[in-house]
């Protein structure tokens, strides 16, 4: 069983940047050295299974605990996401508050 | 007076804006420097079990109770974060390394080899560094 890390990680890039939307590029330094980790341990998962290192229960196992590091990565992308939106909120929250100061005349907020 | 008016509403609605930090926590030390901390022990114990693998000093039995202190440190973690609103996310991940120290330590039970280790080592530091950097990127919002 010969496995492409290449075309893994592509894969696994294209489903996260998908899911990442408009904020991949601000996510992207932190989670592509993730995928290419992730799909090194595939490869290294298939290869075992290929030599008979590992029987089928094992590679499953295995590939179950790389199915949460998956997940663990969308949930990361998830609150980088949410973090930057609530960062926007807060600098507007700021820039309005500025404005509102001046309008007043006094420092109301 | 109708500057003064227009002021008050602004400001009610910088003041409803300003709520949006409840739905994302703050940025907690305990949070990030537990979380630090329990990578360094599980990268500790596998790099050891790596070594061991195999071997009678690496066998399951002795080491039960080191599984029993991660999840206790997980549930300390998962403490700290659910004292915080809108920390959903940083739960999550806890859970998601505790199913795979779970996984690690059912393997274990069953006898696992030098390279088993090193894949869910891999996996479990992954894990962990991206859970730090989700806690790190909870900082920045605090340096206007």
């Amino acid at each position: 069983m010969n496995i492409d890390v290449t075309s893994v990680i592509d894969a696994m890039t294209g489903a996260l940047r998908k899911a990442a939307g408009k904020r991949w590029s601000a996510v992207r330094e932190v989670m592509e050295p993730e995928l290419r980790e992730l799909a090194l341990t595939i490869e290294k998962v298939g290869a075992m299974y290929a030599t008979g290192e590992i029987d089928a229960n094992r590679a499953s196992e295995l590939v179950a605990m790389q199915r949460n590091t998956a997940v663990s990565a969308l949930k990361a992308i998830e609150g980088f996401g949410a973090i930057a939106a609530r960062d926007a909120i807060a600098a507007a929250a700021r820039a309005a508050g500025r404005l509102v100061n001046r309008i007043a005349g006094f420092t109301l907020i | 007076m109708r500057k003064r008016v227009k002021a008050i509403l602004a400001a009610a609605v910088v003041s409803v804006l300003s709520c949006a930090g409840l739905f994302v926590a703050r940025y907690s030390e305990e949070v990030d420097r537990g979380a630090v901390e329990l990578q360094q022990k599980v990268d500790g114990f596998l790099t050891e079990l790596q070594n061991t693998a195999g071997t009678a000093e690496g066998d399951y039995e002795g080491h039960e109770q080191f599984y029993g202190e991660v999840h206790d440190d997980i549930d300390v973690l998962r403490t700290a974060a659910a004292s915080q609103r809108g920390n959903s996310l940083t739960l999550q991940s806890l859970d998601l390394i505790a199913d795979n120290v779970d996984a690690l330590e059912r393997m274990h039970a069953k006898g696992i080899t030098p390279n088993e280790v090193a894949v869910a080592r891999q996996l479990l530091d992954a894990q962990f560094r991206m859970l730090v950097q989700l806690e790190n990127a909870k900082k920045r919002e605090e340096t206007p």
